[in-house]
């Protein structure tokens, strides 16, 4: 008889195993859908004996590359005491007695190998040679794809995956925190450490000026709403992740779509990659319980570190002194300052300890899932809550999840997935603002004290808030509801051809509320100021899929066909009111007047055909072409479809003939693909249209009618990115290590991009499809098993290196291409990278005299204060005055190269896993430290703003000439100089390793475990972002103002650092 | 059986939403719009009118300062052709013309259009007529535009715009409604606006004998009068001052409300004493009365008080305020043309002697003596006193930069006068606020009395070249 296969995925079931089975039925109990075994059985199944006999099933049990295993447990059922263990020839003899009654069902275990489970309907003697399939290599895995799935040997596009399994043994709190660090190509940025806060994911790039950079998103074949719909908070410079509502927990694995072929099935919308999640779904057998829960704490890795009260008076009085003497002014001079004391004799205020603290942090999941062969369920039931690092502030959810499946005949399936869930942020006013608290808290000077002596808040220094009462008396919160939901059937037409209908809702309602009431800094003016608003999100998506395969002896086609059609409805309202009658009276009931109310709505709908075929000759030759057009509802009816087709293949060369064995090069696939993808967001809704607008146009308390401020494009189309990859997947070494390898191009052309037009049309601007951005890099993904024995030890390493270029922008009426600024220091410019810094460049400190008089306009410069000490800055233009006319290219707040390691060791029931993490490359403007725009002047040491001792103690003083700070000089023309804005002096290296993750785990002995009765019980203790060694000054080298804004990069205005977090769990299954 | 139900179920829900022409939900489109939209077509004409800040013309000149909201008009000396401050207001103007000319051209396009479609055009000439008086006194030559059109446009001779807008009040005068509402352009506000015209426009169209002709038949209609009380025609709403008004409702975009909002500054000083916070020395950022400005005022004149004032806080901080338009959310009006300017358009159409009458009237109003003939006031002076009245009269209501300007160019004398003007003294320490520009630092050769057109113009339209002089 010939191989058997057995085992495959429920997702491959076209697949021949299925036939195949009627004497040895694979358990589906044990059936992951990762965890897919194949077994080679060389069935020798000739004797039939008599039945009083008593049997002996004999087999041996091998590995892949064929050496027998010693030491495999076999057992008969899972009740039953009969077992026996694999000898020296990996050969196996289980003696099952007289009386033994088919089906019996044999398990074999085995430590790092996927366990496996053979059901046995009629009496067999030997069963061959049993394969058993080592855990750690994923070439057999099944991947999630566009439209279906794939085994990873049968790919031919760029595709990573995580297993969701990871995500419950270290916990994650969110899908991006998923995602960091874990996927080649795949740049995660934490804009800041607030609770919900939104995220930044780049998929092999930045590919998009304007239509947004974010990957689309996908959840259980359903493309979900990711962007940030905080409207009200977003305007407060505090962004929440439109991802965080999705539990971690319920994921059974992500998938990114990194090249063309893999996303070309998306169209329009995967030039950014696509993510697809698949969640975990019930299976047939024992109704499992599992609980998993932590609970810890959260804080501020690194503090910075100001000066103290008496500390900071005598600083100022340094700079006084400075001042002074570099103008030779004497008492007698009307200029000449006097020294300073404590704003408030005695007060020595902590501001940043004042507003923070440790936060708690704690998650509990309830999940209960099983089923029999008709019906499988999975429902889950999960809390999550965190507070912040700033007091005041905090994340809860709750999530609840059901998922389940019915075979309603033998031809139809379906199946739902019903997600649920609530969240709450308490949120503080965030970056960028100056109501912000953290940003006040790392500039307000330490000798103002928090409350004055009638114990009402005290004011502080006249360019600052009193953080303490801003985060005290200026509550914000947005409650989310989210429901996503689909509803799904599969209808057998023919074996071969399957018909699959998708239906499936995104649901989001968002409740902002922002209360500042009359006792409030910002709420005084109006006597109180509330502002109450809802966003109502919709998107609804029905497809229709048909898939088709069929093989001609060694050649293997599969088909696939669909129609897609997804609707969004955006429905916002708001009122702002004010003059309340009390501070404490905090809901519109209450307003005096009603400032404010608005509401509008919106909709699109994308309409979409695609197609795909793949090819498979003997598993060595494969071949996929894929094909979707789009129509869109944001196009004029000439401009609104586009085609994205693709095209990729593999070889798998180390199964040809002339290929060597051995053990140095175990298996080795080539890939190539080429391929379009689009990008259609960042586009409005209508804009193609040519109208009048009546919003905020009133004369006379009458609405009227005026042109929208951008003209109307009616050739408007979306970007197209052309890509290309070149790849290759390999397992060497005796199967020790794993690599997969690709190298990669994005051409983005017709980017959109917003630019000033001839404004006597009476229009200034309009959004055109104008400029191309280039991405290229490389990728590499290794995977190691160092140690296999008792003690392992596991390594995976990925690193990227991507470079991006403007190589377009829109002409003006000269014929040049001038750059646009884009970010208060981001600009585009051809030849240069995306959102360049673009800055005055400081070249040190002034030494000597001589060096100040060698500068262009130098006697002036000293006639004026400036010496020694001083800050130098570069003279593009020699005109002897540093101002935006000097600035220059300074860097790109993008890294160049990125990457983690991570090592698991696990010693009998210890596991142990750290990962590291790193960029390099990247720039950072460190505003906070800049006058004006940021948090404080530490650069210009006097005047009001805390002092940050770093800086502090690198000043340049006559002792001290290497310092790489500027001298303390308090007024005049050299503070002035010293506290420049937008210069290099403030652009730092934000380099970093960070010690991502460290957890270990003490999983239960079986016979405590059972004991217990339980089935599997771990504890773990975990430490995420234990430390980051990093050169930058401020908080965290991983931050950015506006996560969703790529071209407005690389500036830290002060953003809460993501938080070092401190957890202890356990995962118990019953 | 019951597969099938389901089955049917499924596919007919999935197959009934295939539709992708969505219209805007919060606009019409060209397509949609009709004549009963032309009513909503003026009210953005209007809307745009509103927000033509008129006290920039105040901050460019010797009256107001603004370092946080207009430095570049503020520091009008130095202004650049790449300040964002210039670009938007050449923006805004061409984008109120675009809104007027569209109008228009709509009603142009009817073949028998209503008598109140004609009323309805002939306010958006006027207001299109006003708007080309403002681009004209800033940039001199300028594309003159009477259609909507992307095409790039060369500039025109002053002369040509004031002509149409000399066109565009005559259409005013002819076609506009009866007045019934000083929010509302009417005929009497076209004559008034067209009298302002043809005494200030360029020389080709100066008729200064039909300008005290329109303001005279004005004035002696009675259907306007002086007020008694000075700070009413500011804060009364509907004061018999004034004829054509911006009413700068709350809730109104484009008002000039939070433009002018100097109290708010006062009063978190004055109840703290502490300064403002967040803005440190400098205050924030609204328009503070010039320092020496505030010296021009008489004490016995009655708009003193309601036009300056002067705080000395707590804690030494010193403010210069206008109090004419108070606060953002007292909906105060901004009057366009009211009949104080007839009086004095009369009296400097008359000349000297004949009227320092009219002059002396509106004085006496005031609560000032009148000039007496050979002593105060003399033929060589004549022009200055009236510039000084006019002054007085309209500080903060945006006229100050235009009057600069032509006396600037009257001649020798007006040269001079101009010249010497100062915001600041040199040498006055600063320290005190208002900080931003030291002087108004007008040149010599007055090319500053233009603004530069906007570099990001020139870029999209190359046919603007050449360049105002000294920029």
């Amino acid at each position: 008889m010939g191989i058997v296969r057995a085992g495959e995925s429920p997702y491959l079931c076209t697949d021949d195993s299925k036939k195949k089975v009627t004497r040895f039925k694979k358990n589906k109990k044990e059936t992951g859908m990762k965890k897919v075994m194949i077994v080679f059985l060389w069935s020798v199944l000739s004797s039939f004996y008599n039945e009083s006999e008593a049997q002996v099933i004999r087999g041996s049990v091998v590995n892949a590359e064929q050496e027998p295993l010693i030491g495999v447990i076999v057992k008969l059922n899972s009740n039953s005491k009969l077992s026996a263990v694999t000898n020296a020839d990996g050969q196996f003899e289980l003696n099952v007695g007289k009386n033994v009654k088919y089906p019996v069902q044999l398990q074999f275990n085995y430590v790092g190998y996927n366990p496996y489970d053979l059901d046995i309907y009629e009496q067999a003697d030997n069963l061959g040679t049993i394969v058993l399939r080592d855990k750690r290599f994923s070439l057999n895995n099944v991947v999630v794809v566009a439209y279906g799935a794939q085994k990873r040997k049968e790919l031919t596009g760029a595709v990573s995956s995580i297993d969701g399994k990871e995500l419950v043994k270290n916990p994650v709190t969110s899908l991006e925190q998923a995602l960091e660090g874990k996927l080649s190509g795949v740049q995660v940025t934490q804009a800041t450490g607030a609770p919900g806060g939104a995220v930044s994911i780049n998929v092999r790039g930045t590919s998009s000026i304007s239509a947004g950079n974010e990957p689309l998103y996908v959840v259980d074949g359903l493309p979900v709403v990711s962007a940030d719909l905080s409207d009200v908070g977003g305007y407060q410079g505090n962004s929440l992740s439109g991802l965080a509502d999705i539990n971690p927990n319920d994921i059974a694995s992500i998938e990114v779509l990194k090249d063309a072929s893999a996303a070309a099935l998306y169209g329009s919308r995967a030039s950014n990659g696509v993510v697809l999640i698949t969640t975990k779904k019930g299976r047939e057998g024992k109704t499992q319980v599992s609980l998993d829960s932590y609970i810890g704490f959260q804080d501020i890795a690194h503090k910075l570190d100001f000066l103290n009260a008496s500390e900071y008076v005598a600083a100022r009085n340094e700079a006084i002194d400075n001042y002074n003497a570099s103008l030779g002014l004497t008492p007698a001079d009307a200029t000449y300052k006097q020294h300073v004391t404590a704003a408030v004799p005695g007060a020595d205020t902590n501001w940043f300890d004042e507003i923070t603290q440790k936060g708690l942090q704690t998650s509990h999941q309830l999940t209960i899932s099983g089923g029999n062969s008709q019906t499988q369920f999975y429902a889950s039931g999960g809390y999550y809550k965190q507070e912040g690092a700033i007091i005041n502030t905090g994340y809860e959810r709750y999530n609840l999840r059901t998922n389940i499946a019915h075979q309603v005949s033998q031809r139809l399936n379906v199946a739902a997935n019903i997600a649920l869930s609530t969240s709450n942020t308490e949120r503080a006013t965030g970056d960028n603002n100056i109501y912000s608290p953290w940003i006040n808290a790392i500039s307000v000077s330490p000798d103002f004290s928090i409350y004055d002596a009638d114990g009402r808040y005290a004011n502080v220094n006249n360019s600052r808030r009193n953080p303490v009462q801003l985060i005290k008396e200026e509550p914000q919160n947005s409650r989310k509801y989210r429901a996503i939901v689909n509803l799904n059937a599969t209808y057998d037409i023919l074996p071969a051809l399957h018909y699959h209908l998708n239906l499936g809702g995104d649901f989001n309602i968002l409740h902002e509320r922002q209360v500042w009431p009359s006792t409030s800094l910002q709420g005084a003016s109006t006597n109180g100021d509330i502002v109450d608003g809802r966003a109502f999100t919709f998107t609804q998506l029905a497809e229709h899929t048909l898939d088709y395969s069929h093989s001609w002896g060694k050649l293997a086609l599969k088909a696939l066909g669909g129609y897609s059609y997804q609707k969004t409805k955006l429905d916002n309202a708001y009122v702002e009111g004010i003059n309340f009658v009390s501070p404490s009276l905090i809901y519109l009931d209450s307003a005096g007047e009603i400032a404010y109310g608005g509401s509008s709505a919106e909709s699109n709908a994308l309409q979409s055909l695609f197609t795909r075929a793949n090819l498979n000759y003997a598993d060595r030759y494969l071949l996929e072409l894929s094909f979707r057009s789009d129509a869109s509802s944001k196009f004029a009816a000439g401009k609104r479809v586009g085609y994205f087709p693709a095209a990729s293949a593999g070889w798998q060369i180390s199964d040809e003939e002339f290929f060597p064995k051995s053990s140095a090069v175990n298996d080795l696939k080539l890939r190539a693909s080429i391929g379009y993808t689009g990008n259609q967001e960042g586009i409005a809704n209508y804009a193609y249209h040519q109208t009048y607008s009546a919003s905020s146009i009133k004369y006379n308390g009458k609405s009227g009618y005026s042109f929208p401020s951008a003209k109307p494009n009616p050739g408007l189309t979306w970007e197209k990115t052309l890509q290309y990859d070149l790849g290759f997947d390999a397992i060497l070494f005796n199967r020790r290590v794993e690599v997969v390898f690709d190298w990669f191009r994005k051409d983005t052309h017709d980017l959109l991009l917003s630019h000033s037009i001839n404004s006597l049309s009476g229009y200034s601007t309009t959004t055109s499809n104008v400029g191309n951005i280039s991405n290229s890099g490389v990728e590499l993904a290794v995977t190691t098993h160092n140690l296999t024995g008792k003690f392992k030890w596991d390594s995976r390493f990925n690193i990227t290196y991507t470079k991006n270029k403007v190589t377009e922008l829109v002409q003006n009426a000269q014929g040049e291409q001038p750059y646009i600024t884009t970010g208060f220091c981001n600009i585009l410019q051809v030849g240069q990278p995306m959102a360049s810094f673009f800055l005055i460049r400081a070249d040190g400190i002034f030494q000597s005299k001589e060096e100040i008089l060698a500068q262009p306009g130098g006697q002036a410069l000293w006639d004026k204060g400036i010496r020694p000490g001083d800050v130098k800055f570069f003279d593009k233009n020699l005109d002897g005055v540093i101002n935006s006319e000097d600035r220059v290219v300074c860097g790109s707040p993008f890294p160049k190269v990125f990457g983690a390691l991570s090592n698991s060791f696990s010693y009998h029931d210890f596991d142990l896993s750290i990962d590291l993490q790193f960029s390099l490359g990247a720039k950072l403007y460190a505003a906070w430290k800049a006058n004006g725009t940021g948090a404080g002047n530490q650069g210009g040491h006097a005047n009001g703003y805390a002092i940050l001792r770093e800086e502090w103690d690198n000043r340049w003083t006559e002792s001290n000439p290497s310092g790489s700070a500027p001298r303390a000089v308090a007024y005049g023309a050299a503070y002035e100089n010293n506290i420049t804005n937008y210069t290099s002096r403030y652009l730092e290296d934000a380099d970093y390793l960070k010690v991502r993750n460290v957890s270990l785990g003490y999983t239960l002995p079986a016979a405590a475990v059972k004991l217990l009765g339980v089935s599997k019980l771990r504890f773990y203790a975990t430490v995420h972002n234990l430390y980051t060694f990093t050169a930058y000054d401020g908080f965290d080298p991983e931050v950015t103002l506006f996560p969703n804004r790529t071209t407005y990069r690389g500036y830290d205005s002060g953003s809460v650092p993501q938080l070092r977090s401190f957890v202890f769990g356990i995962n118990l299954t019953f | 059986m019951n597969t099938k139900y389901i089955f049917t179920a499924f596919a007919s829900l999935a197959l009934t939403a295939c539709n992708l022409d969505y219209n805007p939900t919060t606009a019409v489109s060209d397509a949609t719009l009709t004549p009963s939209d032309y009513e909503n077509l003026l009210t953005g004409v209007y809307d745009g009118a509103q927000s033509i800040k008129l006290p920039i013309n105040d901050i460019a000149a010797d009256n107001l300062t603004s370092p946080g909201w207009w430095p570049d008009i503020d520091n009008n000396g130095q202004t650049a052709s790449t300040s964002s401050d210039i670009n938007s207001l050449w923006n805004s103007h061409y984008k109120y013309v675009q809104l007027a000319n569209n109008l228009i051209n709509l009603i142009d396009k009817q073949s028998a259009p209503s008598a109140q479609q004609i009323q309805i055009a002939a306010q958006a000439h006027v207001i299109r007529g006003w708007l080309y008086s403002h681009i004209a006194q800033h940039w001199g030559d300028a594309p003159l535009l009477l259609e909507v059109s992307d095409a790039l446009a060369p500039r025109n001779p002053e002369a040509e715009i004031w002509k149409q807008v000399v066109a565009d009040f005559e259409y005013g005068v002819e076609y506009a409604p009866e007045f019934s509402d000083r929010g509302y352009v009417s005929k009497v506000a076209a004559k008034a606006l067209l009298a302002r015209t043809l005494l200030t426009g360029a020389a080709e169209i100066q008729d200064a004998a039909r300008a005290k002709q329109l303001a005279e038949e004005i004035i002696s209609s009675n259907q306007f009068a002086l007020a008694d009380n000075f700070a009413d025609i500011f804060h009364a709403k509907t004061s018999n001052e004034i004829i054509l008004q911006w009413t700068n409702l709350n809730g109104d975009s484009g008002s000039d409300g939070w433009f002018m909002r100097s109290d708010i500054v006062n009063l978190y000083e004055s109840e703290n004493g502490a300064g403002s916070a967040g803005y440190g020395e400098q205050g924030r950022y609204e328009n503070r009365v010039d320092k020496t400005a505030f010296g021009i005022f008489d004490d016995a004149d009655k708009r003193k008080a309601a036009t300056v004032r002067h705080l000395k806080l707590a804690n030494g901080v010193e403010t210069w305020d206008c109090v004419k338009f108070p606060s953002y959310n007292a909906a105060d009006p901004t009057p366009v043309i009211r009949i104080a300017e007839l009086y004095l358009i009369s009296a400097e159409a008359q000349g000297y002697p004949a009227g320092i009458d009219r002059l002396n009237q509106l004085r006496q109003k005031r609560g000032l003596t009148p000039l007496v003939v050979g002593t105060d006031i003399t033929a060589d002076n004549f022009l200055e006193k009236i510039m000084h009245e006019r002054r007085l009269e309209f500080f903060g209501e945006g006229l100050r930069w235009y009057d600069l300007r032509r006396w600037f160019h009257s001649g020798e004398a007006g040269k001079k006068a101009v010249l010497a003007l100062r915001k600041y003294q040199p040498g006055e320490a600063a320290g005190s606020r208002p900080q931003a520009s030291e002087t108004m630092n007008i040149a010599d050769d007055g090319h500053n009395l233009l603004w530069p057109v906007p570099q990001t113009a020139i870029d999209n339209d190359p046919n603007l070249l050449p360049q105002n002089p000294g920029y």
